[in-house]
């Protein structure tokens, strides 16, 4: 295979359909109650939320949970990205809006602070199932890659990046995900609703 | 070309000044075949000091002993797709894979867990573009036919099934070797490349980011290898393991020259 090749093959999304290698075979096998289910919550980062409060962000373990980054000093595509979110509940049942929860993590640790958090909450109206949080540096390029949201900031200190509202099960296993603000919601709110009816 | 020599002497002595493993590279100008934004042609950059080889199956095998969670068998499905390591032959065994032969099969959450056990860390894709773009002789040789050639004739090439060892090519002018032709490496920010399109207009940006008229944007239209590069790492994510993809680690050029 050239490089080439294997470049395409990823963006094919099969990275890893084929196996090459004969000496795989000699692999040990997993150990039991080996977590082979992908968890956000492995990663195992800690936040700030907007009231203060550090937490895990695993925090909201069990519930449903939509989770997204943004930065506060971001003029147009944050606070559509927060509408989007608002709008994608009002479509919900009482029942799964009352079980979501919705974590918020800034890019920009140095100017969202929790006090800049606390001020956009006001801002934003969010209600208390919303947590707008921060973090440090290495967590917040940690969760950009796991939730795949590529970023860059700039020399005029704002930043590039992309929009992906991510919907994770009681474990933080991504459930449902959208990519880009105009993208339909229709099955991420089906499969939140499911996982809903799951929840007692 | 006594200034090349000269050049590759401060490197080494440099290197000898840091440690066995890392040379300074820089301070210079990086100059991105994609520019982040319009006024973002010239990147300057601080010395800073790089590995001159890649991370290799041997230098792994301690890392995953000494921290047995990133052992094969034990690491988290978050940090690593099923693909990590699995040209060893077990968690703690190489096997077949000669200890001298670059590490490869490692996600990006592993390549950053063993440089900071190094007390080091990935280096930007700034920084890996700058010490690539040099060859034995210039610090920056991208406009170079013979260099340009050397790059797409390995890029052109199959994987092998196994790699050579690291070591066996030539050090460039910064002192680093195997930048090219041995297999690809992770950046710290490879997920930063080809976001040149502004997200804040609310669209999202991956439409644009291999469209021809984004590529019109590019200021070096022919540099064909770095375009590979791009595209590659932007077709990447965190948890990746590729048979042609390892790492090598970065330090902060403190007391580095500037």
């Amino acid at each position: 295979m050239t490089k080439l090749s294997a470049v395409v093959l990823i963006w094919a999304g099969a990275a890893y359909a084929a196996d090459p290698h004969a000496g795989h075979a000699g692999h040990e096998a997993m150990s039991a109650g080996e977590a082979t289910k992908k968890s956000l919550y492995d990663l195992g980062l800690t936040v700030v939320d907007h009231t203060g409060k550090k937490v895990k962000l695993d925090v909201f373990r069990g519930r449903p949970v939509l989770i997204s980054m943004f930065y506060g000093t971001c003029t147009t595509a944050c606070p559509l990205l927060v509408a989007k979110m608002k709008k994608l509940e009002s479509k919900l049942s009482p029942k799964a809006k009352a079980a979501t929860r919705v974590m918020l993590v800034s890019f920009d640790p140095a100017r969202d602070t929790p006090e800049a958090l606390k001020k956009l909450s006001t801002t934003f109206g969010i209600d208390a199932r919303w947590r707008l949080a921060q973090t440090d540096e290495e967590s917040v390029r940690n969760l950009a890659a796991a939730l795949g949201i590529r970023y860059r900031f700039l020399e005029d200190g704002t930043l590039n990046h992309s929009s992906v509202l991510t919907l994770l099960d009681g474990a933080g296993t991504v459930a449902a995900r959208i990519e880009g603000l105009d993208t339909p919601d229709e099955a991420l709110i089906e499969k939140l609703e499911a996982l809903s009816a799951l929840k007692k | 070309m006594r200034v090349a020599a000269f050049l590759l002497l401060t490197a080494g002595l440099s290197a000898a000044a840091e440690d066995g493993g890392l040379v300074q590279v820089g301070p210079g100008v990086y100059r991105p075949i994609y520019p982040a934004a319009p006024g973002e042609t010239e990147v300057a950059l601080p010395a800073f000091f790089l590995d001159v080889l890649p991370v290799t199956n041997g230098d792994y095998l301690k890392f995953v002993t000494a921290q047995p969670e990133w052992r094969s068998d034990r690491i988290k499905r978050i940090f690593a797709e099923p693909g990590y390591l699995r040209h060893w032959s077990g968690p703690l065994k190489p096997g077949q894979a000669g200890l001298d032969e670059p590490v490869r099969f490692v996600s990006w959450f592993a390549a950053r867990a063993y440089c900071s056990s190094r007390g080091a860390r990935l280096p930007t894709e700034a920084e890996w573009e700058l010490a690539a773009a040099a060859d034995e002789t210039q610090r920056d040789a991208r406009r170079t036919d013979a260099f340009r050639q050397r790059l797409l004739a390995w890029y052109a090439q199959p994987n092998p099934q196994t790699l050579p060892a690291v070591g066996a090519g030539k050090p460039n002018v910064w002192g680093v070797e195997d930048l090219h032709g041995l297999l690809w490496e992770w950046v710290l920010d490879y997920g930063n490349t080809m976001i040149s399109s502004d997200s804040r207009d609310g669209k999202d940006p991956s439409g644009q980011r291999f469209c021809g008229a984004g590529a019109a944007n590019a200021s070096e239209k022919d540099d064909y290898p770095s375009f590979m590069r791009i595209a590659f790492r932007s077709s990447l994510e965190g948890s990746y393991t590729i048979g042609n993809l390892g790492f090598r680690c970065a330090r902060d050029g403190k007391g580095a020259g500037r």
